[in-house]
């Protein structure tokens, strides 16, 4: 009889669900505040999202509001500024993953060639320091640095130089970004690659030192393709979220006229969701920005999966 | 023992929940009869309206409003000149003296003060549970008209003809505040706040450094020219006597509101975009700044003016603080200011044991044009664009508009801004109330800090913006000299603050100015500091069409056009 044996298999699957249940109850506790973070917090708003295909009145409610269909993405493909607002997303993201997503590699690799520890531990403790700055503070730390007679000013100055308006020049806002976000985040970034380093075997070292390599030889043929797993991992998340640059650092860094360069999506919808409440116009630019952000992430894994053989799925 | 001790606690605690549970559900379904009751009432009075003779005016009323004390909750930013020493507006001693007098409770809601008031309001108007009186809702996302007919607020015309004794007298004696109070259907979805007495809509002017003026023998600045010759004197003969040049002419910050921008005025027109969309009214007609004839002469001078270091080059970058550091610091000459925060914040702040003693801000008018006219775009109106509106689930709106209206009437104003007679405040010879030492002398507290602990003056919810306590305010008389030097000059190019808008165009109008906002903010900014050259005028003008410019003044002129014809 066949429903008998669909009902026989659907008990011990229900069985087999339970006893996991039971047999891994704390690690599923564990699991529990992440899971219900991701629930409450990035999959019930996803409900909410369709106000972009609405006419979002706040007195109508999401479903009251009329369905408008693709109006509001029309809108932003037309828009004056889309094309700059993706260039300058994927440019600042791009360069910021290009020059900050090394730095840290670099950092571990020649803290783990450190033979003093005091000096090492030093370094450490004063690179992590900048992480835990909060951003508004930071920002305004680098905007006293960057002021016409502020500190990188003086120095210019000492030097001979002519003083620059840094946050009011647009050819200066990149790479005031990338290397203050250098500054903030090398030595947290570090972490990950030092532990990921601490867990390649000595044996492979000794064997090296037998074979006659020096220390270069040893970082390059060893310690490197020992943590490549580890880098091309993070460098498909870092890529994954190329599109999804965080709108908080260069919303308290930019100003007018520094838009030309420093205006990005996620600032962009702030400016019009937040401060011009378009509700539905913002939501449909953040959504194309989600998008492009999964697309991404599907190519660059592929990209790896076939050159490198590791990916995230 | 123990186990039945349990036992029963475990019952009471479900009985609890279901007491709760119960009047949860009672509170819900008085709500909606009360809803139902409201439209009643309105069905039935715009009847009555239509068939009965005119009527003969609302009821008078007298104290107390309700002879059970009865609560009215109401959804209310609190000021941060009272959060300082109260954390709600129910501790304010005038709020209690009303209510002992009116038996009308105040139950306040205050949004955190981390998030903006109109974002919070769109959440509570979404959530569906409202507050009985709601204030600030012009900051709400959706329209008046829009609230009112998806039935959250009560339309208010019929209400205030029938119990609004003291606003109906104010309507009658200022034609012009009931018409920019009415919405574009025709509605008054609130309890307007209102600058009644003119004095009270001027509190912002251009700033200067008087001592700089009298030190190198100079007088204030009338016209652009005279403007160029003290802005120069300032950056190049050292009034501040340090031996160097490092003075800022003119300061400004990134807020548009207070930045280059204003400096338009000058030349008259107006260029802030936060203001009417940047918009004047020139020859009867709405025109954008950048396609005023004035604009050239605006952006051409400040471009040299940039140049040659009379505007702050760092302008665009300058935050609220680190400006009023530059004045403070004897570097800025010259500035946009408020009365208050500005002149009166900055006069009692400086150093003047270790800088200069004789330092000393006082306004100036805006410039004479060439036309012999100057020209002021950032007065206010009558109506303040606030006030307090009652939302459909309010079971008093008699009672709730009373107790608003109250406000409106004389006792009703000295009550707002001074609290209780003999308490908080003392009337003079004069009949001039003067506030007691219990406000002038409160301990930790700056007089507005102080007076926004025992009364309303200043702060939400009073609804008029009454001229004594401006008056007790002021600290300085160059404060007071803010009136007589910007009253002076012609509002006749300002674009009405009370253009009203249908639904559908106010809508477009911002999806329209959302993207002209940036690119005519930066490209001005690149005009004035000379990375784009002027002569890409045209490209600019022709850009701002491609955008849409053309399709909003056009909604903007037919609004302007019956706001005319309305107040003809």
């Amino acid at each position: 009889m066949p429903a008998k044996t669909v009902s026989r298999r659907k008990r011990s699957l229900w069985h087999r669900i339970v006893r996991d249940f039971i047999f891994n109850k704390y690690n599923y506790l564990l699991l529990a505040p992440a899971l219900i973070y991701y629930i409450l917090f990035h999959y019930v708003p996803m409900y909410g999202a369709q106000i972009a295909f609405r006419d979002y009145y706040v007195t109508k409610g999401i479903l009251g509001s009329d369905w408008v269909g693709l109006k509001y993405f029309e809108q932003f493909f037309s828009s004056y500024y889309f094309g700059r607002l993706v260039t300058n997303t994927v440019l600042l993201s791009g360069l910021n993953i290009l020059w900050g997503f090394p730095a840290p590699i670099i950092l571990a690799l020649l803290l783990n060639e450190v033979r003093n520890q005091v000096f090492k531990k030093t370094v450490q403790t004063i690179t992590y320091l900048p992480h835990f700055i909060s951003l508004v503070v930071a920002c305004g730390i680098i905007i006293d640095f960057t002021k016409q007679n502020g500190l990188i000013n003086d120095i210019i100055a000492f030097f001979g130089g002519e003083r620059i308006l840094f946050l009011q020049s647009p050819e200066w806002f990149r790479p005031v970004y990338i290397i203050s976000g250098i500054w903030q985040e090398i030595g947290w970034g570090s972490i990950i690659y030092l532990s990921a380093i601490a867990g390649i075997s000595q044996e492979l070292y000794e064997a090296a030192k037998i074979d006659g390599a020096n220390r270069w030889q040893e970082t390059w043929h060893i310690t490197l393709p020992g943590i490549m797993e580890t880098i091309v991992i993070l460098l498909i998340l870092r890529v994954g979220k190329l599109m999804s640059l965080g709108y908080e650092k260069v919303l308290l860094l930019y100003n007018e006229t520094t838009y030309l360069t420093a205006d990005i999506i996620s600032t962009y919808v702030y400016r019009r969701g937040i401060q011009n409440a378009e509700y539905s116009f913002a939501s449909a630019v953040d959504l194309f920005n989600s998008v492009i952000n999964m697309a991404l992430l599907l190519i660059v894994n592929a990209i790896s999966k076939r050159v490198q053989g590791s990916s995230l799925f | 023992m123990k186990h039945t001790q349990r036992i029963l606690a475990l019952l009471m605690a479900l009985c609890l929940i279901l007491v709760s549970a119960c009047t949860g559900d009672e509170n819900s379904s008085s709500q909606e009869s009360s809803q139902q009751e409201a439209s009643q009432a309105t069905e039935s009075s715009v009847t009555e309206d239509s068939t009965a003779p005119p009527a003969e005016g609302p009821e008078s009323y007298s104290m107390p409003i309700s002879e059970e004390t009865i609560t009215l909750s109401l959804f209310s930013q609190l000021d941060s000149k009272a959060s300082v020493s109260i954390g709600t507006m129910e501790d304010n001693y005038t709020m209690q003296y009303y209510e002992s007098i009116s038996g009308v409770h105040i139950q306040f809601f205050h949004p955190s003060s981390a998030t903006s008031i109109g974002e919070a309001l769109n959440v509570m108007i979404s959530s569906g549970e409202y507050t009985d009186l709601i204030g600030s809702i012009m900051n709400a996302s959706d329209g008046l008209d829009t609230l009112i007919e998806n039935d959250v607020i009560l339309r208010l015309n019929e209400y205030i003809d029938q119990y609004g004794y003291y606003l109906s007298q104010v309507f009658e004696e200022y034609p012009e505040f009931y018409t920019q109070v009415l919405t574009y259907e025709g509605n008054i979805g609130l309890y307007p706040t209102s600058r009644l007495d003119p004095s009270t809509r001027y509190f912002e002017s251009f700033v200067i450094r008087q001592d700089w003026l009298d030190t190198l023998g100079l007088e204030k600045p009338t016209t652009v020219d005279e403007w160029y010759t003290v802005l120069k004197a300032f950056a190049t003969q050292d009034p501040n006597g340090n031996g160097q040049n490092d003075e800022l002419p003119f300061v400004g910050n990134s807020n548009e509101q207070m930045g280059v921008y204003r400096l338009g005025s000058l030349f008259g027109f107006n260029a802030c975009f936060y203001k009417e969309y940047a918009c004047s009214i020139l020859d009867g007609k709405v025109t954008f700044a950048a396609n005023a004839p004035q604009f050239e002469d605006y952006v051409t001078t400040m471009a040299q003016w940039y140049a040659e270091g009379l505007l702050d080059p760092e302008y665009a970058s300058t935050d609220a603080t680190s400006w009023q550091e530059k004045v403070l610091s004897d570097l800025g000459g010259c500035f946009y200011g408020k009365m208050n925060g500005g002149i009166g914040t900055l006069l009692g702040s400086y150093d003047y044991e270790n800088r200069d003693p004789d330092f000393n801000l006082e306004p100036i008018g805006y410039a004479v044009t060439e036309d012999g006219n100057s020209y002021d775009f950032y007065s206010q109106e009558i109506f303040d664009q606030g006030g307090i509106a009652i939302s459909t689930a309010c079971e008093h709106v008699k009672e709730a508009i009373q107790w608003m209206d109250y406000m409106y009437s004389e006792e009703g104003q000295i009550m707002c801004s001074f609290g209780e007679e003999g308490v908080t405040f003392e009337y003079d010879d004069q009949g001039v109330p003067h506030y007691t030492e219990m406000i002038t002398d409160a301990e930790n507290l700056s007089l507005v800090q102080a007076i926004a602990k025992y009364t309303m003056g200043g702060i939400a919810p009073r609804m008029v913006n009454d001229l004594y306590y401006w008056d007790a305010v002021m600290s300085f008389d160059q404060q007071r000299m803010v009136y007589d030097a910007v009253s002076v000059s012609t509002t006749e190019r300002k674009v009405p603050q009370s253009l009203k808008y249908s639904m559908e165009d106010q809508d477009r109008l911002t999806m329209l100015m959302g993207d002209i906002q940036t690119y005519y903010q930066e490209t001005l900014n690149a005009f004035i500091m000379g990375t784009k050259p002027i002569s890409e005028l045209q490209q600019f003008r022709d850009t701002l069409n491609s955008m849409g410019l053309e399709e909003a003044i056009s909604i903007m002129q037919a609004s302007y056009d019956s706001y005319i014809s309305n107040n003809a």
